[in-house]
């Protein structure tokens, strides 16, 4: 009883004065927000846009592109939210299943119409050099990767996302997740050395300013 | 005394870091008010509100009429307790009807009661909203449309038949909105 006293007057007072609405889960303001509700839909925005956001601006290397690509997942999210499945996955992991196939629909519809700027060609790795940006390299150097590399650096390496959250978005194995990012982490080495290469002391110090 | 040098992993996963911490305070613009706005709920409402004037337009229609004209049981109305009144009905051989071009010269006026009995033909209900809330309770009505509501759910309908008057069931669901429609013949 002692003990259980402790734990009461140890916790943090944050927690205490938490209300029933600020712990509410995703699952549950998604339902909310199904049944109409716009402040929990809110809620869930505000929790979930700024990642997706990423997500999608990291995979298309577009501001523009990453703020359709929020609007429609979250839009799809309102359509077709009755899918989600907690059995599953997490609603983050939903939410990037759903902007990874708007990102991958959106990327094949600008393959497919404009014309194809190869920035990433080794040819272009004096123009890199030039560049004053170190991160808009490495950007550079993420966009170059094939999209199913691409996807699991994103998720895994920038967004932090665990594997298993990953994989739910991806809708693969884990296996697969830990193969393609060892695989994507190896490409974006060899992309960023090429990048930095021409001068091992330049790496080391471009390395450096980006820590 | 210079720093470790670092493997090429670790530089990677530094230049990631990177990014990551670059990228980290970056967000949309977009509010969620816009974007629950947009919301594509727009559609259905529209459908059972279309639906809905069409009944609320054939009732007052019947009421306007002279008092000799017989006039329909409207609204019949049944109270509806199991959502299976949604889920198509055993296929009778009359039910494809609809799948016909048969469009329907339905006689709205009814003949008197030493007329042959004639059997009340109906369709398969067909959903008004693309994702209805559960359904608990409703009405059914007995309403009369224009035959060019019958495009509005996919059926094939002449279109110098569009402006003709049809009878149809709506089931309303105890929240007001229109959930389906199915649509009534009469076979002698």
């Amino acid at each position: 009883m002692a003990s259980r006293a402790e734990v009461l007057t140890s916790a943090p007072v944050a927690s205490v004065t938490m209300t029933a609405d600020q712990q509410q889960t995703d699952p549950e303001l998604l339902t909310q927000a199904l049944a109409g509700r716009e402040d929990r839909f809110a809620e869930l925005y505000g929790r979930r846009q700024g990642g997706v956001f990423r997500f999608a601006l990291q995979m298309s290397g577009s501001v523009a592109v990453a703020e359709d690509v929020t609007q429609e997942t979250f839009l799809a999210l309102l359509t077709h939210g009755t899918r989600f499945d907690p059995a599953r996955g997490s609603v983050a992991a939903f939410l990037y299943g759903i902007a990874r196939n708007v990102v991958l629909r959106r990327l094949e519809h600008e393959r497919r119409f404009e014309q194809e700027e190869d920035s990433c060609a080794d040819g272009d790795v004096l123009d890199d050099l030039t560049r004053s940006q170190s991160i808009e390299r490495v950007r550079e150097a993420v966009l170059c990767l094939p999209p199913v590399y691409r996807e699991v650096i994103v998720l895994c390496d920038l967004q932090e996302t665990s594997y298993e959250e990953a994989a739910t978005a991806l809708a693969c194995p884990i296996g697969t997740v830990r193969s393609r990012l060892n695989r994507g982490r190896a490409m974006l080495a060899q992309k960023l050395c090429i990048t930095l290469s021409v001068s091992p002391c330049r790496e080391r110090q471009t390395v450096r300013s980006l820590e | 005394m210079s720093p470790a040098p670092m493997s090429p992993e670790e530089q990677v996963q530094a230049a990631l870091k990177a990014l990551a911490d670059h990228d980290r305070p970056r967000e949309s613009q977009t509010t969620a008010q816009q974007i629950f706005r947009l919301r594509p709920v727009s559609r259905w409402k529209t459908g059972t509100g279309y639906a809905v004037l069409a009944a609320a337009a054939a009732i007052v229609a019947l009421l306007l009429r002279t008092p000799a004209a017989p006039v329909l049981p409207t609204p019949v109305s049944q109270v509806v307790s199991q959502p299976a009144a949604v889920v198509p009905e055993p296929a009778a051989p009359e039910a494809a009807f609809a799948k016909t071009d048969v469009v329907m010269a339905v006689p709205v006026r009814r003949t008197r009661a030493s007329a042959p009995v004639r059997r009340e033909v109906v369709t398969e209900f067909f959903s008004l909203m693309d994702a209805p809330p559960p359904f608990e309770r409703g009405q059914l009505l007995r309403v009369v449309v224009p035959a060019s509501t019958m495009r509005s759910v996919g059926l094939p309908v002449n279109p110098d038949r569009w402006s003709e008057r049809i009878q149809a069931d709506v089931l309303v669901g105890e929240e007001g909105m229109a959930r389906a429609i199915r649509f009534v013949s009469y076979q002698e």
